[in-house]
Protein backbone atom coordinates (compact mmCIF):
# COMPACT_ATOMS: atom_id res chain seq x y z
CA UNK A 1 0.00 0.00 0.00
CA UNK A 2 1.13 3.37 -0.66
CA UNK A 3 0.53 6.43 1.70
CA UNK A 4 0.53 9.84 0.62
CA UNK A 5 2.97 11.93 2.65
CA UNK A 6 2.03 15.55 3.06
CA UNK A 7 3.94 18.56 5.73
CA UNK A 8 2.33 20.98 8.19
CA UNK A 9 3.25 24.09 7.89
CA UNK A 10 5.70 23.98 10.71
CA UNK A 11 7.17 21.23 9.20
CA UNK A 12 7.99 23.04 6.10
CA UNK A 13 9.13 26.22 8.17
CA UNK A 14 11.56 23.71 10.63
CA UNK A 15 12.80 21.78 6.86
CA UNK A 16 13.47 25.73 5.15
CA UNK A 17 15.41 27.18 8.31
CA UNK A 18 17.07 23.44 8.25
CA UNK A 19 18.17 23.92 4.83
CA UNK A 20 19.13 27.60 5.14
CA UNK A 21 21.29 27.12 8.47
CA UNK A 22 22.66 23.35 7.94
CA UNK A 23 26.31 23.20 7.61
CA UNK A 24 25.70 19.92 5.36
CA UNK A 25 22.84 20.74 3.01
CA UNK A 26 23.29 17.64 1.11
CA UNK A 27 22.41 15.68 4.70
CA UNK A 28 19.46 17.31 5.35
CA UNK A 29 18.36 16.88 1.96
CA UNK A 30 19.09 13.05 2.00
CA UNK A 31 17.79 12.80 5.22
CA UNK A 32 13.95 14.32 3.91
CA UNK A 33 14.25 12.41 0.44
CA UNK A 34 14.66 9.02 2.93
CA UNK A 35 11.99 9.96 5.46
CA UNK A 36 9.24 10.81 2.77
CA UNK A 37 10.44 7.49 1.04
CA UNK A 38 9.91 5.41 4.17
CA UNK A 39 6.84 7.08 5.45
CA UNK A 40 5.16 6.13 1.92
CA UNK A 41 5.68 2.82 2.36
CA UNK A 42 6.23 1.76 5.98
CA UNK A 43 5.19 4.40 8.05
CA UNK A 44 3.21 2.04 10.94
CA UNK A 45 6.99 -0.36 10.92
CA UNK A 46 9.34 2.45 10.87
CA UNK A 47 9.77 5.35 13.99
CA UNK A 48 8.26 4.08 17.34
CA UNK A 49 5.00 5.08 18.82
CA UNK A 50 5.15 8.99 20.66
CA UNK A 51 2.02 10.78 22.33
CA UNK A 52 -0.24 9.06 20.04
CA UNK A 53 2.12 10.03 17.17
CA UNK A 54 4.76 8.17 15.86
CA UNK A 55 8.66 9.83 15.78
CA UNK A 56 11.44 8.04 12.85
CA UNK A 57 15.43 9.36 13.00
CA UNK A 58 16.94 9.50 9.89
CA UNK A 59 19.88 11.98 10.95
CA UNK A 60 20.61 14.40 11.00
CA UNK A 61 16.57 14.83 11.23
CA UNK A 62 13.91 13.52 13.35
CA UNK A 63 10.29 13.68 12.45
CA UNK A 64 7.36 13.57 14.15
CA UNK A 65 3.95 12.27 11.91
CA UNK A 66 1.14 10.93 12.32
CA UNK A 67 -0.56 7.45 10.62
CA UNK A 68 -4.21 7.57 8.83
CA UNK A 69 -4.81 4.02 7.62
CA UNK A 70 -8.35 4.81 6.55
CA UNK A 71 -7.30 7.69 4.22
CA UNK A 72 -3.66 5.79 2.96
CA UNK A 73 -1.88 9.24 4.14
CA UNK A 74 0.56 10.23 6.37
CA UNK A 75 1.14 13.89 8.16
CA UNK A 76 4.40 14.99 8.88
CA UNK A 77 3.74 17.71 11.90
CA UNK A 78 7.12 18.90 12.84
CA UNK A 79 11.07 17.97 12.15
CA UNK A 80 13.89 18.39 14.65
CA UNK A 81 17.68 18.24 14.27
CA UNK A 82 19.50 15.28 16.12
CA UNK A 83 22.73 16.42 15.72
CA UNK B 1 21.17 33.53 -14.16
CA UNK B 2 20.70 36.95 -14.73
CA UNK B 3 23.76 39.05 -14.22
CA UNK B 4 22.97 42.54 -12.28
CA UNK B 5 24.76 45.31 -11.48
CA UNK B 6 24.56 46.84 -8.34
CA UNK B 7 26.21 50.49 -6.58
CA UNK B 8 28.76 50.90 -4.24
CA UNK B 9 26.14 51.12 -1.68
CA UNK B 10 24.53 47.64 -1.84
CA UNK B 11 28.11 46.57 -2.26
CA UNK B 12 29.25 48.16 0.71
CA UNK B 13 26.40 46.58 2.62
CA UNK B 14 27.11 42.98 1.82
CA UNK B 15 30.74 43.41 2.79
CA UNK B 16 30.62 41.73 5.61
CA UNK B 17 28.26 39.03 4.32
CA UNK B 18 30.58 36.22 4.42
CA UNK B 19 27.88 33.48 4.28
CA UNK B 20 24.42 32.91 3.60
CA UNK B 21 22.28 36.25 4.79
CA UNK B 22 19.26 37.11 5.38
CA UNK B 23 18.44 40.78 3.77
CA UNK B 24 16.06 42.59 5.82
CA UNK B 25 14.06 45.82 5.58
CA UNK B 26 14.14 48.37 8.46
CA UNK B 27 11.00 46.80 9.70
CA UNK B 28 12.52 43.26 9.95
CA UNK B 29 10.68 42.09 6.58
CA UNK B 30 12.72 39.58 4.27
CA UNK B 31 13.94 41.33 1.27
CA UNK B 32 16.06 38.21 0.06
CA UNK B 33 18.65 35.70 0.83
CA UNK B 34 22.16 36.62 -0.32
CA UNK B 35 25.20 33.94 -0.93
CA UNK B 36 28.56 35.29 -1.60
CA UNK B 37 30.26 33.88 -4.43
CA UNK B 38 32.57 32.33 -2.33
CA UNK B 39 30.69 30.52 0.47
CA UNK B 40 31.98 30.10 3.61
CA UNK B 41 33.58 26.71 4.72
CA UNK B 42 31.88 25.28 7.46
CA UNK B 43 33.64 25.50 11.16
CA UNK B 44 36.49 22.53 11.76
CA UNK B 45 34.17 21.41 14.40
CA UNK B 46 31.20 20.67 12.38
CA UNK B 47 29.17 23.46 13.55
CA UNK B 48 27.09 25.42 10.84
CA UNK B 49 28.31 28.41 9.16
CA UNK B 50 27.27 31.55 10.65
CA UNK B 51 23.97 32.06 9.25
CA UNK B 52 23.79 36.24 8.99
CA UNK B 53 20.98 38.32 9.84
CA UNK B 54 21.20 41.92 8.40
CA UNK B 55 18.95 44.55 8.54
CA UNK B 56 18.99 47.69 6.77
CA UNK B 57 18.44 50.35 9.79
CA UNK B 58 17.52 54.18 8.17
CA UNK B 59 21.35 54.56 7.76
CA UNK B 60 22.43 57.22 4.79
CA UNK B 61 22.14 54.80 1.65
CA UNK B 62 20.18 52.12 2.92
CA UNK B 63 17.26 53.80 0.99
CA UNK B 64 19.18 52.67 -2.11
CA UNK B 65 20.35 49.81 -1.18
CA UNK B 66 16.04 49.14 -0.25
CA UNK B 67 15.19 50.50 -3.86
CA UNK B 68 17.95 48.44 -5.91
CA UNK B 69 17.38 44.82 -3.75
CA UNK B 70 13.52 45.58 -4.44
CA UNK B 71 14.15 45.41 -8.34
CA UNK B 72 14.48 41.82 -9.30
CA UNK B 73 11.88 39.35 -9.53
CA UNK B 74 14.09 36.61 -9.43
CA UNK B 75 17.01 35.50 -8.55
CA UNK B 76 20.15 36.99 -9.44
CA UNK B 77 23.69 36.75 -9.69
CA UNK B 78 25.36 40.83 -7.97
CA UNK B 79 28.03 42.19 -9.94
CA UNK B 80 30.61 44.96 -9.54
CA UNK B 81 30.40 47.88 -12.36
CA UNK B 82 33.35 45.67 -14.02
CA UNK B 83 31.36 42.50 -14.29
CA UNK B 84 33.13 41.13 -11.42
CA UNK B 85 30.50 38.27 -9.22
CA UNK B 86 30.23 39.20 -5.78
CA UNK B 87 27.07 36.75 -5.09
CA UNK B 88 23.93 35.49 -5.69
CA UNK B 89 20.31 36.82 -4.51
CA UNK B 90 17.14 35.48 -3.84
CA UNK B 91 14.21 37.96 -3.79
CA UNK B 92 10.97 36.78 -1.74
CA UNK B 93 8.27 36.28 -4.63
CA UNK B 94 5.01 37.97 -3.21
CA UNK B 95 3.04 34.55 -2.73
CA UNK B 96 5.72 32.99 -1.13
CA UNK B 97 5.99 35.98 1.49
CA UNK B 98 3.61 34.38 4.06
CA UNK B 99 5.98 31.18 4.29
CA UNK B 100 9.41 33.36 4.43
CA UNK B 101 7.99 35.92 7.58
CA UNK B 102 6.42 32.02 8.88
CA UNK B 103 10.11 30.34 8.97
CA UNK B 104 12.10 33.45 9.41
CA UNK B 105 11.03 35.96 12.21
CA UNK B 106 13.12 38.66 12.98
CA UNK B 107 15.53 37.19 15.58
CA UNK B 108 15.15 37.87 19.32
CA UNK B 109 18.11 40.76 20.02
CA UNK B 110 17.94 38.59 23.58
CA UNK B 111 19.48 35.63 21.57
CA UNK B 112 22.30 36.82 20.08
CA UNK B 113 25.01 35.14 19.74
CA UNK B 114 23.47 31.76 20.89
CA UNK B 115 23.27 28.86 18.53
CA UNK B 116 20.67 29.75 15.73
CA UNK B 117 20.01 25.81 15.45
CA UNK B 118 18.83 25.89 19.53
CA UNK B 119 15.45 25.74 18.67
CA UNK B 120 15.57 23.05 16.08
CA UNK B 121 18.02 20.97 18.11
CA UNK B 122 15.29 21.20 20.98
CA UNK B 123 12.73 18.18 21.44
CA UNK B 124 9.41 19.03 19.82
CA UNK B 125 7.23 21.69 21.07
CA UNK B 126 4.21 19.60 21.74
CA UNK B 127 2.49 22.79 22.54
CA UNK B 128 2.58 24.57 19.17
CA UNK B 129 2.24 21.39 17.84
CA UNK B 130 -1.52 21.42 19.21
CA UNK B 131 -2.06 24.72 18.20
CA UNK B 132 -1.43 23.72 14.32
CA UNK B 133 -3.43 20.47 14.89
CA UNK B 134 -6.39 22.48 16.25
CA UNK B 135 -5.80 24.86 13.34
CA UNK B 136 -3.80 23.65 10.26
CA UNK B 137 -5.88 23.91 7.36
CA UNK B 138 -2.62 24.05 4.42
CA UNK B 139 -0.78 20.74 3.91
CA UNK B 140 2.05 20.31 1.36
CA UNK B 141 3.89 17.68 -0.25
CA UNK B 142 7.75 17.23 -0.42
CA UNK B 143 8.22 18.41 -3.81
CA UNK B 144 5.68 21.58 -2.49
CA UNK B 145 8.09 22.43 0.15
CA UNK B 146 11.01 22.16 -2.21
CA UNK B 147 9.86 24.56 -4.42
CA UNK B 148 9.44 26.58 -1.77
CA UNK B 149 12.43 25.98 -0.24
CA UNK B 150 13.79 26.82 -4.13
CA UNK B 151 12.43 30.45 -3.92
CA UNK B 152 14.74 31.46 -0.95
CA UNK B 153 17.67 29.64 -1.93
CA UNK B 154 20.17 31.77 -4.25
CA UNK B 155 22.86 29.40 -4.92
CA UNK B 156 23.29 28.31 -8.47
CA UNK B 157 24.25 24.70 -7.66
CA UNK B 158 21.61 23.99 -4.89
CA UNK B 159 18.53 25.26 -7.37
CA UNK B 160 19.78 23.27 -9.74
CA UNK B 161 19.97 20.61 -6.80
CA UNK B 162 16.21 21.45 -5.56
CA UNK B 163 14.63 21.98 -8.89
CA UNK B 164 15.79 18.15 -9.91
CA UNK B 165 14.60 16.76 -6.65
CA UNK B 166 11.79 18.53 -7.57
CA UNK B 167 11.10 17.03 -10.88
CA UNK B 168 11.98 13.83 -9.53
CA UNK B 169 9.46 13.88 -6.85
CA UNK B 170 6.49 14.97 -9.36
CA UNK B 171 7.46 12.29 -11.84
CA UNK B 172 7.47 9.51 -8.75
CA UNK B 173 3.96 11.32 -7.90
CA UNK B 174 2.57 11.38 -11.77
CA UNK B 175 3.39 7.76 -12.12
CA UNK B 176 2.26 6.02 -8.51
CA UNK B 177 -1.61 7.89 -9.55
CA UNK B 178 -1.47 6.37 -13.11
Amino acid sequence: MRYTVIESRIAQNALAYSWRAAADRQAVADASNEIDRLLKSLPDQCGVPFMGLRRLTVPPLEVLYQVLPDDCMVRIWSYRLVT
Amino acid sequence: MVPFTVPDPVRAFLRDATGRTIVRDPNGNVLGFFAPVKPEEPLPNGQAPRLIDKRLNGEPGDECVQRVLRQPAEPVQLCDEAGNVIGYFAPVPPDRAEFVAGAFPPPDPTKEGEDPLADLRADFDMAAIEREMASNDKWYTLAEVYEHILSITPEPYWRGYLQAQIDRLKERDRCATQ
